[in-house]
């Protein structure tokens, strides 16, 4: 069910809130569980099954880690291969079906025709309840952790409905002490309470009526100049006040059960480059892909071993760029994939990761600053200019790698890259985009006041901080608009849903 | 010199080095956030190149929880008294 929906905030919430507030403070983990698997089962029952086998088997592992630490690697290995599986079973299967089929039909050998049952339903947030459960296991292996005592509380923690569907992909470390530690406040539910109602404005007042300009683009073909830039401006603006607008949310019904959530969105947007782009972007990915993956490619011993290699043979920039390079190519393949069992989720992650990896390169071959070197003063003047290309640059490529993201193929996502660029030349009165918005004002105030909230306005956390009456009253009219608009919207899809 | 000012003197060739700063000083409470460029990758690079200096390998436990260049001072002391 989705946060903005009447279902979930007239008919689970109130009675959830209820449930956990009326709760002995030892049982609140405990029924926190309960109604969040109520939560995830309400679409298909079975998928709570899922859920629940993958928190047994970390739970367990977990255990078995502190009790047998001479073992611990088996325990551990078995964690992530299970996890992975079961991952990689539900979100790749058809994906790795499709594609074995096409390279046999590629080569003339017979493909493998499998029943429509065996298409494979995708459990709704695999991904994001998965790495949360892994990342306590192997928390719990390398010591940064201790194994939970109360199945009740680790349960908790994998199933908890703030961040379940959606992320932010909250690490055990983040929580562990909440998990038995956290406080109820006025302070804390009043602020919750505003995040929700911001997060709730931002994902039907700003991100649906973006989508739907979106969804004019990305339905045509060979569209002219404008409208393609005009397409891809509202898919970037649709998938930003999507995503943080739920993200937003959850932060905000964790912090009405008492739990501080980190953040996972920075205005991204105001990055002047793209490494900083990806410190602000889904950071809960971010930093989460850096802790397992990322450290442990590049303290793996063939990395190390490759980095020896160069600097004994004397190319030192070599050893800081290659290694890591090949690393980094690694990473942002798995960024790429666990978006979606697609080749255009694939690119997307790489085309980022090309960007990362010249910026690597290019500090591996800087040259030493040398003492007594000055800086060279620039003006004020001068340096907002430069701050103000580099932003709407690295804003631009990040609308690129929205092309791939959105596309549902890469000869699609040819297409577009193409008119984004005039070709083929097409008479600029045929596009939908700018007669959809000429035609409907609505849709072409939404588009601005969402740049101007994006590049000009603060964030929900800093707006919310210190919370006074008008700032309340504020956020209440915001979401009784949204309210409103819900009634009369058919349109309220959630992109990350799917993932 | 004392043990502590000894590991000092080794961290600051490898901090230069590492970040290309002949100037660069680094203090107790130098954090990444006190030097440009160090980021996660600079993080393990600079671990790599320290546990090769100092003939020791750091726990991932220590390399993700060490806030500053005090903390990893102090393990690298109590390594070498060991």
């Amino acid at each position: 069910m989705l946060f903005s929906s009447y279902l979930f905030i007239f008919l689970f919430l109130p009675p959830a809130l209820f449930l956990y507030y009326c709760a002995p403070r030892k049982f609140k983990n405990a029924v926190l569980a309960i109604v969040s698997y109520i939560f995830y089962g309400w679409t298909n029952p079975s998928f709570m099954l899922l859920m629940f086998s993958t928190t047994l088997v970390d739970y367990t592992d977990g255990k078995l880690i502190t009790k047998y630490p001479e073992r611990k690697k088996i325990f551990v290995t078995f964690s992530i291969l299970f996890d992975l599986t079961v991952l990689g079973y539900f979100k790749y299967f058809n994906f790795g079906m499709e594609n074995y089929n096409n390279l046999m039909a590629a080569m003339g050998l017979p493909s493998w025709q499998y029943e429509d049952f065996l298409r494979v339903l995708l459990p709704l947030g695999i991904s994001f309840y998965t790495f949360q459960s892994l990342s306590y296991v192997i928390d719990v292996y390398r010591g940064t952790a201790e194994a939970v005592r109360s199945f009740a509380d680790y349960a908790c923690y994998v199933s908890m409905f703030p961040q379940l569907v959606a992320g932010p992909i909250i690490r055990f470390t983040e929580v562990a002490k909440q998990l038995n530690t956290r406080t109820h406040t006025m302070e804390k539910f009043a602020r919750g309470l505003a995040f929700f109602m911001l997060g709730m404005g931002k994902k039907v007042l700003l991100a649906n009526p973006c989508g739907k300009v979106a969804d004019y683009a990305f339905a045509g073909i060979d569209l002219p100049l404008a409208d393609s830039w005009l397409g891809i401006f509202s898919y970037a603006f649709q998938i930003y006040f999507d995503f943080s607008g739920y993200s937003d949310m959850a932060v905000g019904l964790g912090l009405m059960l008492g739990f501080t959530f980190p953040k996972n969105f920075d205005s991204p947007f105001r990055s002047k480059s793209m490494p900083e782009y990806w410190r602000r972007w889904h950071i809960s990915l971010s930093v989460w892909l850096k802790d397992y993956l990322f450290f442990t490619l590049l303290r793996s011993n063939w990395c190390m071993n490759l980095t020896e290699h160069y600097v004994k043979s004397g190319h030192k920039k070599l050893a800081k760029a290659i290694p890591s390079s090949i690393v980094l190519v690694i990473f942002w393949f798995v960024v790429g994939l666990w978006h979606g069992s697609s080749w255009t989720f694939v690119f997307f992650g790489l085309y980022h990761g090309v960007f990362i990896i010249y910026d690597v390169v290019k500090t591996a071959c800087q040259n030493k600053k040398k003492k007594g070197t000055e800086e060279v003063q620039v003006s004020r003047a001068k340096r907002i200019a430069k701050d103000v290309f580099a932003t709407i640059i690295t804003f631009v490529i990040a609308c690129f790698g929205f092309v791939l993201f959105r596309a549902d193929s890469l000869a699609d996502a040819g297409h577009y890259f193409a008119s984004l660029f005039g070709f083929p030349c097409k008479d600029p009165t045929s596009g939908t985009v700018i007669r959809v918005l000429l035609q409907n004002p609505y849709y072409a105030g939404i588009m601005v006041l969402s740049a101007i909230i994006i590049w000009t306005m603060p964030q929900v956390w800093d707006f919310t901080r210190k919370l006074t009456v008008p700032k309340m009253v504020w956020c209440i009219i915001v979401f009784l608009l949204a309210i409103l608009a819900l009634s009369v919207q058919s349109y309220n899809p959630f992109i990350y849903f799917i993932f | 010199m004392t043990d502590r000012q000894e590991v000092f003197k080794r961290l600051n060739e490898i901090f230069q080095d590492i970040f290309d700063d002949e100037e660069l000083v680094v203090t107790d409470e130098t954090c990444a956030d006190d030097v440009e460029d160090w980021d996660s990758l600079r993080h393990i690079t600079l671990i790599s190149a320290v546990e090769k200096a100092f003939g020791m390998k750091f726990a991932m436990k220590e390399v993700l929880e060490m806030e500053n260049v005090g903390a990893m001072a102090d393990i690298l002391v109590e390594r070498a008294t060991k």
